[in-house]
C-alpha cells in the first residue's frame, strides 16, 4: 500500500498512536461514557489540544423508561437519564468530537489492525460518542445479553442492522468517510450513538473533563471541527510546527 | 359466448370428445382474459417508469410523486439506496433479480401492484434497469454478497417447537408480540428510515407477510433483514437448521385467513347463551371470518384500514342471539372516540399532514343489519346505509359503551335508537378482542328487525383502531355478509329420503326380475 | 393388458373425466390463465349444461348403433343377475361385494335426497348484473377534451392519470386491473378496467355516469346491485372526471365504445 519510504515515520508514529487509542477500549462502566482522549504521540509528531468550554445551561436530561429491560433497568439504580448535553463540572462539554477536516497531506493513512469497540451495556452505547477510520474493525458489543440490533444509519456509506439477541461480538466496518453516523437500535428506541468515520487517524472525542488531543499530526496548516449532537459544529484554524503543541479552545454557549 | 362443437364431436369417439370439450373450456376461458398490455411493442424502461411508476415514486425515483402523500408504506425513495427485500446481506443493494421479483409480484398490503401479467417479461426488465441505473446510488459499482437460501427441508412438528425456543432466544417477541400479533413492547416506538412510524407485522395474519408468507420468504426476511425497516438480520446469530424451524414456527402462526365465505351461521342450543368468550358452547358454532378494509366511500376517505379482519360465530335459542367476535389489535385503547362524520377535508386523509398521535380514540366495533327487512325492501348501502333506506347499528366502544344507532350513510352522523336491546362483554388479551353482544331475536322495538330462523339477515362488521388514529367515519368495514339461524332439519327431508330409498330398492328388484326371467 | 376396455366402463369412466374435469380442471385453469390465487366462479347452470350436454351425448353415442346399446347392456345385466355359480373364493367375495353395491345404492339415493331437502345454507348469490340503462340526461355527453379524431392531449391524460391513481387506485389499481389494495375487502369486486366487458363496452359518457353517481345512483329496478362505488359528484368536479375517465381508459389500454350517433356517420 506504502510506495514511499519518506512516510515510514509518520506512518510508524501513527501506527503507535492508534494502537494506544484502540488500547482504551474496554467496556467503560455503565455509568460512564468518558472517552479517553488518545494519550500524547510520538516524538515526531505535533499534537493540537485543548478544551471545549460550555457556557451555557445544559438542557435538563430526561429520565429514560427502561421498565421493559429490567437488566438494564438494575443498572441505574438512581434512574437513567438522556446524554443528548453532558456538561462537566469544570464548565466544559463531554462527547465532542474533534478532528482534522483540511490541511492533511494528500496520502493514504493506514488501517490499524485493532478494532475500536462499540459496547452496548445497560441499554446504551459506550462510548456515547466514537471516532474510527474508514476500514478499521469496528468490534460491537452486546454485553446486555438482551436483544439489541445495532443499526446504523449512514449516508456515504452502507447501512446494515444486526440483531444480537445474545452476549456476543459482531465485526463491520464504514469504507468511506462520513460525520457522523447515527446509531440506533430499534427495540430501544432511546439508545442512539454517534460514529465519525474519517479516513485518517487525527481526532478525538471530549471527555469527562472537556479536553481532548490530536497528536502525531505532521507539521501544516489545520482546519480543526468540533461537532456536538445538539449544538453542531465549530471550526478554528492552526498551524503547527513539526514536533510542536498547539493550544486551542472551542466554546459553546448552548444555543 | 360457449358455444361447444359436441355433438359432431362425440359421433366420432369418445376420447375425442373429451379432448374437444377440454379444449372449447381452455379457449373459452382464453379468450375473456386476454392482457391489455401484450399490444405495446416497444420496450422503453423510461417511459414505462414515466407513465406506470413515476405518479408514486417520483420522476425522479424520490418516493415523492403526487401520489405518495396519501400512501402508508410510503412508495419506495430509490435514491435512499435501501430495499427490503433482498437475497442480499444486511445493508446491501439488492440484485438485479430481487427487484425483477418485487416488480412482478408486487408488495402484499400495500399500493405496490403485481405487474406480471400486465407489462411483460422485457418490459419489468427494462423499467427495473431504468429505475436502479438512474436513482440509485451504488447501483452496479460492487457485487453485493448474497445470502443464500437452500432448499427447504420438509416441516415436521419437531422443527416447529424448535422454531418456538428460537423465537424466545432471539426475542422476536419484543415487537412481534407472544402471539406474533404485532403487539411487542417496542411496537409502538419503531420508525422507518425516513422517521415515519412503522409497526411490525403480526404474524398470524398470511395476507399481512409483505415479502410473501410462504417458508422460504420467511426465511429470507430474517435472514437478509428488511432495510430501512427495524427488522434486523438474524444470520449470523443461528444455524441453518435453527433458521428453517424459526421459519416453520412463524409460518405455523398464521391463522384465520377469510375463507370468502358469507354466511354466519347460528348453531342452536337449548342453553342459556353463553357470556364468556371461553365457554364451550362456542365451540358448537363454526366461526366464519371476514375481511374489512378502509373507509373509502366518502372524504376524507382512509386507505389505512387498522383492522382487516373480523372472526365472528353466532349462537341463538328460544329468545336471544349471541355473536362472539374476535380480532387482533396490538394495543388496547379506552378513551375518545366515537362514530361522528369527519369533516370533509380532500378526498382522501392526507397522510403526510394526518398527525402521527392524533386521539385518544377508542377501539370499537360496529355490527350493521338493515333497519328493516322484508319482500321488496331493497338491501341498504352497505356503508351505514342511504337516506331512505336506514341500517341499525350495534356500536361498541372500548370504554366497554354499546349502543344502537340508525346510520342512514357516511355523510350523516348516526341518530341514537331510543332503546339499545344489545348487551356486550368484551375482553383484551395479548393483542386480541373478543366480543360478545346479545341481542332478543325479537325485541319488539321498531327500530329493531325480528331475528327468525332460516332468514337471511345482511350483516356487516365495522371496526375502529383507536391507536392508528381510527375514530367516526375514519373506519375499517366490511361488505355485506349474511346471517342466518340454522333450521331444525324439517319432517319432509326424513320423507322424501325414505321415499327415495324405497324407490330405487323397488327398480333393482324390478330389474333383477326382468334380468332373471 | 392390450385387451380394451369394456364401453360400460369406458362411458364410465369417461362421465366421471368430464365431471372431474369441470369441477378441477376449470377452476384450476381459470387460475392459471386469469393469474389469481383463487379460482374464478363457475356458474353453478354453466355445470350443468356442460354434464347434460355430456350425458346426453353418451346416449346419443350408445343409441346409435344396436350392438353397442347391447354391449353397453351386458355387463349391468350380468351384474344384476348375479353369479352362474360360485366355485372360488373370489367368486363368494364379489357375490359379496355385489349384494353390497345393490344395498348401497338405495341408501346412496336416499342421502342424496336428503341432503338436497335440507335448509339452504348457500347466501343469496349477488353477482353483477350487466349494465343498466344510461339515463337520459346523461346519454348524449361526450367528454369534452377528447379530439374528434379520439385522442386526448397527453397533458390531460398525465392530470387525469394522477387523478385517477389518487383517487381510484385503491380499489381499482394502479393497472386499472380492479385489483387494488382495498379491494380484498369487497364481496363484490371492484371493476377490472382492462377486461373486454367493462368500460370497453361503453360510451365515455355512461363511465362518467357511474363515476359522479356510484353505487347509490343505480335505478331501483335490477336490484341489490351490490356496487360499493362511492358517489363522486361534489368531491370531484365534471372536468376532473372526465380526465379521470380518459386517463383510465388508456391506463387499462382499451378504448370506449364510440356513441351510436358517431358510430353511424
Amino acid at each position: 500500500m506504502l510506495r514511499r519510504a519518506s512516510e515510514l515515520l509518520i506512518v510508524l508514529g501513527v501506527a503507535l498512536a492508534l494502537a494506544a487509542c484502540g488500547g482504551g477500549a474496554e467496556p467503560p462502566s455503565p455509568s460512564g461514557g468518558e472517552a479517553e482522549s488518545p494519550p500524547a504521540a510520538t516524538p515526531a509528531g505535533a499534537t493540537i489540544s485543548g478544551v471545549i468550554k460550555f457556557t451555557g445551561t445544559a438542557p435538563e436530561a430526561e429520565p429514560i423508561l427502561m421498565d421493559a429491560e429490567p437488566i438494564c433497568a438494575d443498572k441505574y439504580p438512581e434512574g437513567a437519564f438522556t446524554e443528548l448535553v453532558i456538561a462537566n463540572s469544570n464548565g466544559t462539554l463531554q462527547n465532542v468530537f474533534v478532528y482534522v477536516k483540511e490541511g492533511l497531506p494528500d496520502q493514504e493513512w493506514p488501517v490499524p489492525s485493532e478494532g475500536v469497540l462499540l459496547d452496548q451495556n445497560g441499554c446504551r452505547y459506550h462510548p456515547h460518542v466514537l471516532g474510527i477510520q474508514a476500514g478499521q474493525t469496528l468490534i460491537i458489543r452486546n454485553s446486555d445479553g438482551i436483544l439489541h440490533n445495532i443499526h446504523p444509519m449512514p449516508v456515504n456509506n452502507r447501512p446494515f442492522n444486526l440483531g444480537q439477541p445474545v452476549v456476543m461480538d459482531s465485526e463491520k466496518s464504514f469504507p468511506t468517510p462520513e460525520v457522523m453516523i447515527p446509531v440506533e437500535c430499534d427495540v430501544h428506541d432511546w439508545m442512539l450513538g454517534y460514529i465519525g468515520v474519517l479516513n485518517h487517524p487525527f481526532f478525538a472525542v471530549s471527555g469527562s473533563d472537556g479536553s481532548f488531543s490530536i497528536s502525531g499530526l505532521p507539521a501544516g496548516d489545520y482546519v480543526v471541527e468540533a461537532w456536538h449532537e445538539l449544538y453542531g459544529t465549530q471550526t478554528i484554524s492552526v498551524s503547527v510546527a513539526e514536533g510542536g503543541t498547539e493550544q486551542i479552545e472551542f466554546t459553546y454557549t448552548g444555543s | 359466448m360457449n358455444r361447444l362443437p359436441f355433438a359432431p364431436v362425440l359421433r366420432r369417439s369418445l376420447p375425442a370428445a373429451l379432448a374437444g370439450l377440454g379444449l372449447a373450456l381452455v379457449l373459452s376461458a382464453l379468450h375473456s382474459s386476454k392482457s391489455p398490455a401484450s399490444a405495446q411493442p416497444s420496450v422503453d424502461g423510461k417511459s414505462i417508469y414515466l407513465e406506470r411508476c413515476a405518479f408514486c415514486h417520483g420522476e425522479n425515483g424520490d418516493g415523492n410523486g403526487p401520489v405518495a402523500r396519501y400512501l402508508n408504506p410510503r412508495p419506495r425513495n430509490f435514491t435512499l439506496g435501501q430495499f427490503r427485500f433482498r437475497t442480499t446481506a444486511s445493508g446491501e443493494l439488492p440484485l438485479r433479480e430481487d427487484v425483477i421479483t418485487i416488480v412482478k409480484q408486487g408488495v402484499r398490503g400495500t399500493a405496490m401492484p403485481r405487474w406480471e401479467g400486465v407489462l411483460s417479461e422485457a418490459e419489468v426488465e427494462a423499467v427495473v434497469d431504468y429505475l436502479t441505473t438512474s436513482f440509485v446510488p451504488f447501483w452496479g459499482t460492487y457485487d453485493p454478497p448474497v445470502i443464500a437460501i437452500p432448499d427447504p427441508p420438509r416441516v415436521t412438528a419437531g422443527m416447529i417447537e424448535e422454531g418456538a425456543i428460537q423465537f424466545q432466544e432471539l426475542q422476536c417477541w419484543k415487537c412481534h408480540g407472544e402471539q406474533g400479533r404485532g403487539n411487542g413492547s417496542s411496537a409502538l416506538s419503531l420508525t422507518d428510515e425516513t422517521d415515519r412510524p412503522i409497526r411490525p407485522a403480526d404474524l398470524t395474519k398470511a395476507w399481512r407477510y409483505k415479502g410473501g408468507s410462504d417458508l422460504v420468504s420467511i426465511y429470507t426476511r430474517f435472514s437478509t433483514g428488511m432495510d430501512g425497516t427495524p427488522m434486523p438480520s438474524f444470520y449470523d446469530v443461528i444455524d441453518e437448521e435453527q433458521r428453517w424451524a424459526l421459519a416453520a414456527y412463524v409460518r405455523s402462526l398464521q391463522t384465520g385467513e377469510p375463507s370468502g365465505e358469507s354466511v354466519l351461521q347460528a348453531a342452536f342450543t337449548s342453553q342459556d347463551l353463553p357470556t364468556d368468550p371461553d365457554d364451550p358452547l362456542w365451540d358448537q358454532a363454526d366461526p366464519t371470518s371476514y375481511f374489512l378494509t378502509g373507509q373509502v366511500i366518502v372524504g376524507p376517505r382512509w386507505q389505512t384500514p387498522g383492522v382487516d379482519a373480523v372472526t365472528a360465530r353466532a349462537l341463538y335459542n328460544s329468545t336471544n342471539l349471541a355473536l362472539l367476535i374476535e380480532w387482533d389489535d396490538p394495543f388496547q385503547d379506552t378513551q375518545g372516540g366515537g362514530i361522528d362524520v369527519l369533516p370533509q377535508a380532500g378526498t382522501y386523509v392526507d397522510l403526510e399532514t394526518f398527525p402521527q398521535n392524533v386521539g385518544p380514540f377508542a377501539d370499537g366495533l360496529a355490527v350493521q343489519m338493515p333497519a328493516m327487512l322484508g319482500e321488496g325492501v331493497a338491501k341498504p348501502y352497505f356503508a351505514w346505509g342511504q337516506p331512505g333506506n336506514p341500517v341499525n347499528l350495534w356500536v361498541w366502544h372500548a370504554s366497554d359503551q354499546v349502543q344502537e344507532f340508525i346510520g342512514t350513510g357516511l355523510k350523516t352522523e348516526p341518530a341514537a335508537q331510543a332503546n339499545t336491546n344489545v348487551a356486550a362483554g368484551a375482553d383484551w388479551t395479548d393483542g386480541r378482542y373478543r366480543l360478545i353482544l346479545t341481542r332478543p331475536l325479537s325485541t319488539g322495538d321498531p327500530d329493531d328487525i325480528e331475528v327468525k330462523p332460516g332468514q337471511f339477515i345482511p350483516i356487516a362488521f365495522q371496526a375502529w383502531d383507536g391507536s392508528k388514529g381510527e375514530t367516526g367515519t375514519r373506519l375499517s368495514l366490511s361488505s355485506w355478509n349474511n346471517l342466518v339461524l340454522e333450521q331444525p332439519t324439517p319432517i319432509a327431508a326424513y320423507l322424501y329420503a325414505g321415499l327415495a330409498v324405497l324407490g330405487v330398492g323397488a327398480g333393482e328388484w324390478w330389474l333383477y326380475r326382468r334380468v332373471r326371467s | 393388458m392390450t385387451r380394451r376396455l369394456s364401453l360400460f366402463w369406458m362411458v364410465i369412466l369417461t362421465v366421471i373425466g368430464v365431471n372431474l374435469l369441470l369441477r378441477l380442471g376449470v377452476p384450476y385453469l381459470s387460475m392459471l390463465i386469469a393469474h389469481r390465487d383463487a379460482p374464478l366462479p363457475v356458474p353453478g347452470a354453466l355445470m350443468v349444461i356442460y354434464q347434460a350436454l355430456t350425458f346426453i351425448g353418451v346416449l346419443v353415442y350408445l343409441a346409435a348403433d344396436e350392438r353397442r346399446l347391447q354391449a353397453f347392456w351386458q355387463p349391468i345385466r350380468s351384474f344384476i343377475r348375479g353369479p352362474q355359480a360360485i366355485r372360488t373364493p373370489l367368486d363368494r367375495a364379489i357375490g359379496y361385494a355385489r349384494w353390497a353395491v345393490l344395498g348401497a345404492l338405495p341408501l346412496l339415493a336416499g342421502w342424496a335426497v336428503y341432503s338436497s331437502s335440507l335448509p339452504a345454507t348457500s347466501a343469496p348469490t349477488s353477482l353483477r348484473i350487466a349494465h343498466p340503462t344510461i339515463p337520459f340526461e346523461y346519454q348524449s355527453l361526450t367528454n369534452p377534451f377528447r379530439n374528434p379524431d379520439g385522442t386526448v392531449d397527453p397533458a390531460v391524460i398525465q392530470e387525469g392519470r394522477v387523478l385517477f391513481q389518487i383517487n381510484c387506485r385503491p380499489c381499482h389499481g394502479t393497472p386499472a386491473n380492479g385489483e387494488g389494495p382495498m379491494a380484498y375487502g369487497f364481496r363484490l369486486r371492484p371493476a377490472n378496467f382492462s377486461s373486454e366487458d367493462t368500460i370497453a363496452t361503453v360510451i365515455e359518457a355512461y363511465a362518467f355516469w357511474r363515476v359522479r353517481e356510484g353505487g347509490i345512483g343505480l335505478p331501483s329496478q335490477g336490484s341489490p346491485w351490490d356496487s360499493a362505488m362511492p358517489a363522486w359528484a361534489g368531491e370531484l368536479s365534471d372536468e376532473q372526471i372526465w380526465k379521470i375517465i380518459a386517463a383510465e381508459y388508456q391506463t387499462a389500454g382499451v378504448e370506449p365504445r364510440r356513441p351510436e350517433s358517431a358510430a353511424s356517420e
